[in-house]
């Protein structure tokens, strides 16, 4: 009993960790496969990439605005990142966001990196798409698609 | 140049005896002293000594000396400290040379040359110190003697001049007067300025801010997941 109890415990803690979201036409779920602490992960076979981090919401008063403005600070002072626009978004289960979209020239190349922030009474969670501009482009609609079937809830 | 512990060094009013001496060069000791304790400096008393020898035996009085103090200061407030020195040689009967955003020279009488050299010190952190000690004397006693005689000539001079019989010798003598009148103002210039010298001491203090713990311009927050953020490792599979 005690053994199917725990077996239970362990079952219940790794749907927890797991993010339910679609993953975009197109890609493979690449989480098992990479490290990098994401909790999802999946990419194109052309190097596009989508992520999802969750973070424990520490501290947890602090304002949602807070953190739109931490990562929007952290990557276009630190990072060399350019904003190219930002709004709102919404998870699937209704969890209201900001989404923010970057541009960074690397190599000669431009890169986009696309970042929504989403916050819980208890997470942060973090989804992440990004790759060359061309490549971005082209699966922009699938990528969209996939952000919006993200379930973030905890 | 010598470099000696000023423990034996004080100072004379310029108000010695003229003695005829012969014309030699100043001869300047420097104090170089990084850190060094101020209690080895002159006292206000104005007692001469030979110059800078420890072992030195005490000389005779009418030792014409200037005092030059050279300071890096590393403050924090430049601007206040600046503020400090300038009233503090006010105070003690000096006056301001020049001041920049970063540099200040004033002039204290010398007898508090010591205690205006304490006082700077407690405005900020000595890097280093530089206290140099010119023996005038040789310089000082000769202007005075060599004005002396240029007066004496000046009215022998003027005394040939009444006694002149015709223009071109009248004309002649004046030339002479004019020549030695030249000379006797340049000279006094010297010694006034030789005396201004002597009786107020230099201090050149120089305020450079310490190295300080560099602020970051950019905002870091304690939140490490931040920083993983970006396409480097959105993209490292």
């Amino acid at each position: 009993m005690k053994r199917i109890l725990f077996s239970l415990v362990l079952l219940s803690s790794a749907c927890a960790s797991k993010v339910a979201i679609k993953t975009p036409t197109g890609f493979a779920d690449v989480t098992e496969q990479s490290a990098g602490g994401y909790d999802y992960r999946a990419t194109s076979a052309d190097g596009v990439v989508i992520a999802v981090k969750r973070i424990e919401r520490e501290p947890r008063d602090a304002e949602p605005s807070f953190w739109y403005q931490a990562v929007e600070n952290q990557l276009r002072q630190k990072g060399g990142y350019a904003r190219l626009s930002s709004g709102p978004v919404k998870s699937a289960d209704g969890v209201e966001g900001l989404q923010l979209v970057f541009g960074h020239d690397q190599n000669g190349h431009p890169f986009l990196y696309n970042v929504a922030i989403f916050l819980t009474p208890k997470t942060i969670v973090v989804a992440e798409f990004g790759g060359r501009k061309d490549k971005v482009d082209e699966h922009a609609a699938n990528l969209t698609a996939s952000l919006q079937s993200l379930s973030v809830r905890d | 140049m010598a470099e000696a512990s000023a423990d034996s060094v004080a100072m004379v009013a310029p108000s010695a005896p003229m003695t005829p001496r012969m014309a030699g060069g100043a001869r300047k000791m420097a104090v170089a002293m990084d850190d060094g304790p101020v209690a080895n400096l002159p006292d206000g008393a104005p007692i001469a000594t030979d110059a800078l020898s420890s072992d030195a035996p005490v000389a005779p009085l009418n030792k014409q000396l200037i005092y030059e103090a050279n300071l890096n200061l590393a403050v924090f407030e430049v601007g206040r400290a600046l503020d400090s020195v300038d009233r503090m040689s006010r105070e003690m009967g000096g006056y301001l040379v020049n001041r920049s955003d970063q540099q200040i020279t004033v002039r204290v009488p010398s007898q508090r040359f010591r205690d205006a050299l304490q006082k700077v010190i407690a405005f900020g952190d000595v890097l280093s110190q530089n206290v140099s000690v010119q023996d005038v004397t040789d310089q000082f006693f000769d202007l005075q003697a060599r004005i002396r005689n240029a007066r004496a000539v000046r009215d022998r001079l003027a005394e040939l001049l009444k006694k002149s019989v015709n223009i071109e010798e009248a004309l002649s003598v004046e030339r002479e007067l004019r020549r030695i009148g030249d000379e006797l103002e340049q000279m006094e210039g010297q010694l006034k300025r030789l005396s201004e010298l002597i009786a107020f001491s230099t201090l050149t203090v120089h305020f450079q801010p310490p190295p300080r713990d560099p602020v970051d311009q950019v905002v870091r927050l304690p939140f490490p997941w931040l920083g993983d953020l970006g396409l480097s490792n959105l993209l490292r599979l």
